[in-house]
């Protein structure tokens, strides 16, 4: 079981550490605001009140005995620094730390920072994204040259199957999953809709109206796929 | 094939008519519970523009247009539903995840 430290309870910080505990990982939270700590405090392992500025504060909660963190005061960018700096040097193996911009995540990388997030900027990107092109459900960077996305099938993909499309060798992607929409009725006898997802597709299995597809290829070649 | 001739003719009188709509809505349920989701959405529409004014038609309109993954629609339905019947779980529980949050 991993242990991990989760200090800033912003609407980031709050939602990761719940989400850890929930997945059965130990959790200490630490923050400034006793309301905060409190809302979390039946949810994770322990909460503390305290100013993780002060590496004493991080001494006195056992900090030193962990091996992961995550500093979510990226709204309070020289806390943000100084946090880090303090995890680092009590010799924490892994700080994950969240960023507003560039020159934050620079400093934070200065001072030892393992891993930056941009939940902000990601989040953004991704609404662009899906606005700009609303056929794309998920759009994944594997590589420079690389990604995944899910894409609603092209309608001269419906009713054929891929053999007959021959994905490959026509567009350059390789076609990992479909997402099918499945509507049935429940054990309680309601009319629910579920999603079932294929994975590794025969070349057998036809499209339908209402697949989403998971292509795996270049940008270029996922790009030639979306304005199907 | 024999429902299709009753709808095509109706009996008369409201209680008649009114008959038909729910079989529509229950060819329309089962055309969804079949997959066939284009199906579903033209007899259940039909229903509906013959006045069929009902929650759960407008649930199952809602699942219809997300199975053919045509989300306005099906947000627009499950509104529906919920306008007709607050209490209406399953479409809201539908909108939340397609509206997220």
């Amino acid at each position: 079981m991993k242990d991990i430290v989760v200090i800033g309870l912003g609407a980031f910080g709050f939602t990761v550490a719940k989400e850890l505990s929930s997945k059965k990982m130990n959790v200490l939270v630490i923050d400034k605001d006793e309301e905060k700590v409190e809302n979390i405090s039946d949810s994770v392992m322990q909460a503390i009140i305290g100013d993780a500025t002060d590496i004493e504060v991080l001494k006195n909660a056992g900090v030193q005995n962990f091996e992961t963190a995550i500093v979510s005061v990226g709204d309070d960018i020289p806390s943000s620094i100084i946090i880090t700096l303090n995890l680092k040097e009590l010799g924490l193996k892994q700080v994950i730390a969240k960023a507003m911009n560039d020159m934050q995540a620079r400093a934070l990388r200065r001072v030892g920072a393992d891993k930056i997030v941009f939940p902000e900027r990601d989040s953004a990107l991704k609404l662009a994204e899906s606005i700009a092109n609303p056929s794309i459900f998920e759009h994944i960077e594997l590589s420079p040259d690389y990604g995944l996305m899910e894409v609603k099938a092209p309608r001269r993909f419906l009713e054929k199957t891929l053999s007959e499309l021959d994905v490959r060798k026509e567009y350059g992607v390789n076609v990992i999953a479909i997402k099918r929409p499945n509507v049935e009725i429940s054990e309680e006898g309601k009319t629910i809709m579920k999603e079932n997802v294929i994975i590794a597709p025969s070349g057998n299995e036809k499209i339908k109206e209402g697949d989403i597809i998971v292509v795996v290829g270049r940008y270029e070649d996922l790009d030639k796929i979306n304005r199907l | 094939m024999k429902t299709l001739i009753r709808l095509t003719g109706y009996k008369g009188g409201s209680l008649g008519k009114f008959n038909d709509l729910i079989e529509l809505k229950e060819l329309g349920h089962f055309y969804l519970i079949n997959q066939k989701f284009n199906e579903a959405i033209s007899v259940l529409k039909k229903a509906e523009d013959n006045g069929l004014d009902d929650a759960e038609l407008f649930y199952l309109l809602g699942l219809a247009y997300e199975g053919i993954r045509e989300v306005t629609e099906a947000k627009k339905y499950y509104e529906k539903a919920i306008e007709k019947d607050p209490n209406y779980e399953l479409a809201q529980e539908r909108l939340k995840k397609l509206v997220g949050g």
